[in-house]
């Protein structure tokens, strides 16, 4: 209930409990590592563009000796790139802030159903983080075994150095911050909708989130098992994934793997639901097959528990048990087509308004397309052979979900920026950003397919020693730049969110004209969200263009 | 007119998808464009092209309805003059059956087709010649080479324990760094011929290579044979496969295994036949 306790600085910003406020700070803590994973890209084409060449200026400051990158420095820059993006980035922006930020005002609710929990989720996030970030310049070296992790090269004999173990910790806390949100998430969005408020009415960008979260919550602890027990091989003289005597490297793969999949679902269904609401508001039109795309999202999320084995067809195991994930595997690609037409049959008959969240939106509808498709080839055991470990994989997994959550997490801050921050962002130079950022990511991603294609490895430091490759590393250089263009294009986003903060002209209570709850409420919303009484939702969330209304759309709550 | 309109569109997509699933159901080794893959050397790895140059046509033109859907709709619809749009939820039985019809047809015309001939490469594989008389080879994948052995005279192997060649302690005594965990006394040892970077095989016969590592996992890539297997220590994974023409061809490690991991080359030589590769192999025999 409404607490009119005054609040010091530290209790408001530094640890608060309102649901907005932890929700804003994810955001920035993430936004703050999707720059730093950001910047090590820049490294990573830089030595792939040029060999061993000294990076000028500050090259010496980074790599040290005569300023190029040294074999191990690349093995830690893509491990470090891969887990900052994927865990400390992305989860932190599309869970963490979103996630806060929107369950509880979209479904009615003053605050998630455990606020201190969620204060404390956040700071585990940052203390992750900061162990992470320390990793880097631990004694011995940071973590260079790739973001998988696989022993033994992660093992206590071929990784001495104490930044693998940081690693782990930071990731284990990681980890424990996911598994709270999801345990307050599902608890909210269950037990807090307002009177009114089916689950059939609540705005697909939940239903997301509640998929993502209820993946988070049965697979993470798996994840945490195999790193707790890689802990374990490293300090504590266990031999849990030795070669001999009873046990596998093996094992960690699978126990990875069970998790890693999973995963990446966790990282794109909040995108799912967000891309679905954002065709509907700017269709002006009711999203297609709600009920539809609900129970393909949710056949998705069963099926992506069964099919870890995917990444796994050269490791070693059964090619009988590789061909059974392979037929999980494509089935995945009937309620991804239905979910998919839905998309397209919102923007049918509809009357479509190009603002910038909603050239986000279809243009995550067109690099998912590219890279679902993609991933058939990889579905297929015996292609998927000759295309892993090579830059196919690399340009379909960054093309299926970097882009998606990129695109998709621009258009939901450019969305929901007004609501958040009361102010509004600059809206031509956001359509300018998300479109040069689609087509860079094209052709970025579309190369690195093409590149893998004619057999590239990853994870090269340096791939001008082999023959066979040596006509195509024009690519790579092609890509860095691409890269490079591509980073010198989000400044327009940084400037524009930074300078939107200070100097945004005032937001209204709806600008965008949607009708979810968020949008009654003032730009920001005040603590306890809905002043004296909860809304009553009386219908759908996308009751747009009715055809005997005259103002056109109703809200959801009765107005 | 619109379920005319709507129809017809169904239909068509309808049609091209059956095109194109034929097509699929008759592409063979020669229908050429296998893009951007390197020459293949076998007969697996024509099955293999034929996958990828199928999935290559099927993501091109199902990317190329999305992109001109996506377009026309924007023109299309954008923004009317009243500026509503046509109020359905896309609920009713009609459309969930049309959405679902369509994404079975995408299943079972894209999804089932690849497996199909996923499972006919696979075939190939299990189609194998009776390899008892196939040349073995045994490969141990260390930081930062491949060593080869190959049987030698009298065409027996050695018996290696690599749970010993990983032990320190046993490592250190031996001295040799790319000790295999061989016996010093055992009777095959001496015609076995152990060379670091190079694979040696005759053309036209199956060649049957186990796989070991000494001590990370790393991945033996084959690219023209579209073939790579893991190397796990603790583990022995077998492939085989009948190169079909002669030459120079490159080896690569594909599971990151090191700082060197990119170094970690090696070279394959397919020659005539049996007696020319042990003819080349005589120069490495020991003495």
């Amino acid at each position: 209930m409404e607490e009119t306790h005054k609040q010091s600085f530290v209790s408001k910003y530094i640890f608060p409990l309102d649901h907005k406020t932890i929700g804003i700070q994810y955001l920035f803590a993430g936004l703050f590592f999707l720059f730093t994973g950001g910047f090590m890209v820049l490294l990573i084409r830089w030595q792939l563009a040029a060999p061993n060449q000294p990076l000028p200026m500050v090259g010496t400051l980074f790599f040290g000796g005569k300023g190029s990158v040294l074999p191990e420095q690349y093995n830690s820059l893509f491990t470090l790139h891969g887990t900052i993006m994927v865990f400390f980035a992305v989860t932190p922006m599309l869970i963490g802030a979103f996630g806060n930020f929107l369950i509880p005002l979209q479904i009615g609710a003053r605050d998630m159903a455990m606020p201190r929990l969620n204060m404390l989720s956040f700071w585990m996030l940052v203390a992750g983080g900061i162990i992470m970030l320390a990793s880097m310049i631990a004694p011995g070296g940071p973590a260079s075994a790739g973001w998988t992790s696989y022993p033994p090269l992660s093992g206590p004999a071929m990784s001495k150095g104490h930044g693998q173990t940081f690693w782990i910790l930071g990731l284990t806390l990681n980890g424990t911050s996911s598994l709270m949100g999801a345990i307050n998430y599902i608890a909210t969005i269950m037990t807090m909708r307002t009177k009114g408020m089916t689950l059939f009415r609540m705005p697909l960008t939940i239903w997301g989130l509640l998929f993502s979260a209820v993946l988070n919550l049965l697979f993470i602890p798996v994840v945490a098992a195999a790193l707790i027990m890689l802990l374990m091989d490293r300090v504590a003289g266990t031999a849990f994934f030795a070669p001999f005597g009873g046990s596998t490297p093996l094992l960690f793969q699978h126990l990875f793997w069970f998790f890693g999949h999973p995963e990446v679902y966790i990282l794109i269904l909040p995108i799912w639901g967000i891309v679905s609401d954002l065709l509907s508001i700017f269709s002006r039109k009711p999203a297609f097959g709600y009920k539809a795309t609900v129970y393909s999202m949710m056949a998705i999320t069963a099926i992506s528990g069964v099919v870890w084995g995917h990444h796994m067809y050269t490791a070693g195991m059964s090619p009988k048990l590789s061909r059974i994930f392979m037929t999980l595997t494509v089935t995945v690609s009937i309620p991804s087509s239905i979910f998919f037409l839905n998309w397209l049959a919102t923007l049918w008959r509809g009357s479509i308004r190009f603002t910038s969240p909603m050239l986000a939106a279809m243009g995550v509808v067109l690099v998912f397309s590219l890279g679902g498709l993609t991933g058939i080839f990889n579905a297929a055991e015996t292609l998927d052979v000759y295309l892993h470990d090579t830059y196919f994989v690399v340009g379909h997994f960054h093309m299926t979900l970097a882009a998606s959550v990129l695109l998709g997490g621009y258009g939901a801050i450019y969305f929901w920026f007004p609501k958040m921050f009361g102010r509004q962002m600059n809206e031509p130079l956001a359509k300018v950003h998300v479109i040069l950022s689609f087509l860079l990511i094209m052709f970025v991603f579309n190369t690195m397919m093409y590149l893998g294609g004619h057999g590239m490895p990853r994870r090269y430091a340096d791939p001008t020693k082999y023959e066979f490759l040596k006509p195509y590393q024009y690519l790579n250089v092609a890509i860095s730049h691409g890269v490079l263009a591509l980073a010198l294009v989000q400044i327009l986003f940084a400037y524009n969110f930074v300078n939107s903060i200070f100097r945004g002209k005032k937001a209204e209570v709806n600008p965008w004209e949607a009708a979810s709850l968020e949008w009654t409420v003032p730009s920001p919303p005040p603590h306890g969200n809905f002043g004296e009484r909860l809304p009553v939702v009386a219908r759908g969330p996308h009751e747009y263009s009715l055809p005997d209304d005259a103002r056109g759309w109703i809200p959801q709550a009765q107005s | 007119m619109e379920t005319v309109m709507l129809r017809k569109k169904i239909a068509c997509c309808g049609l091209l998808i059956g095109a194109l699933f034929s097509a699929a159901c008759c592409a063979d080794e020669k229908s050429g464009l296998s893009w951007m893959l390197p020459d293949g050397i076998t007969s697996y790895s024509q099955k293999v092209d034929t996958l990828f140059t199928t999935l290559m046509y099927t993501t091109i033109f199902v990317f190329g309805i999305v992109l001109s859907s996506l377009l026309y709709f924007c023109v299309r619809y954008r923004r009317a003059n009243g500026g509503k749009a046509f109020y359905t939820h896309g609920d009713s039985w009609k459309a969930t059956a049309v959405t679902g019809t369509l994404a079975m047809m995408v299943f079972i015309g894209i999804d089932m087709n690849t497996v199909r001939l996923s499972k006919a490469a696979s075939a190939d594989i299990e189609a194998h010649p009776d390899l008892k008389d196939a040349y073995r080879v045994q490969v141990v994948a260390k930081q930062f080479a491949w060593i080869f052995r190959y049987p030698g005279e009298g065409g027996k192997f050695a018996k290696l324990d690599m749970k010993k060649a990983m032990d320190p302690k046993l490592a250190k005594e031996n001295g040799d760094p790319n000790w295999c965990g061989v016996d010093d006394d055992d009777p095959d040892d001496k015609n076995n011929i152990q060379v670091e970077g190079f694979l040696v095989v005759p053309a036209n016969k199956p060649v049957v290579i186990e796989i070991r590592s000494k001590d990370v996992i790393h991945s033996l890539y084959i690219p023209v044979t579209r073939i790579r297997q893991d190397a796990v220590p603790g583990m022995k994974t077998s492939i085989w496969f009948m190169p079909l023409r002669e030459g120079r061809y490159e080896i690569a490690c594909s599971q990151l295994c090191g700082a060197q991991h990119s170094q970690m080359g090696a070279t394959m030589l397919v020659l005539k036949d049996e007696a020319e590769c042990n003819k080349y192999l005589k120069q490495y025999a020991k003495q």
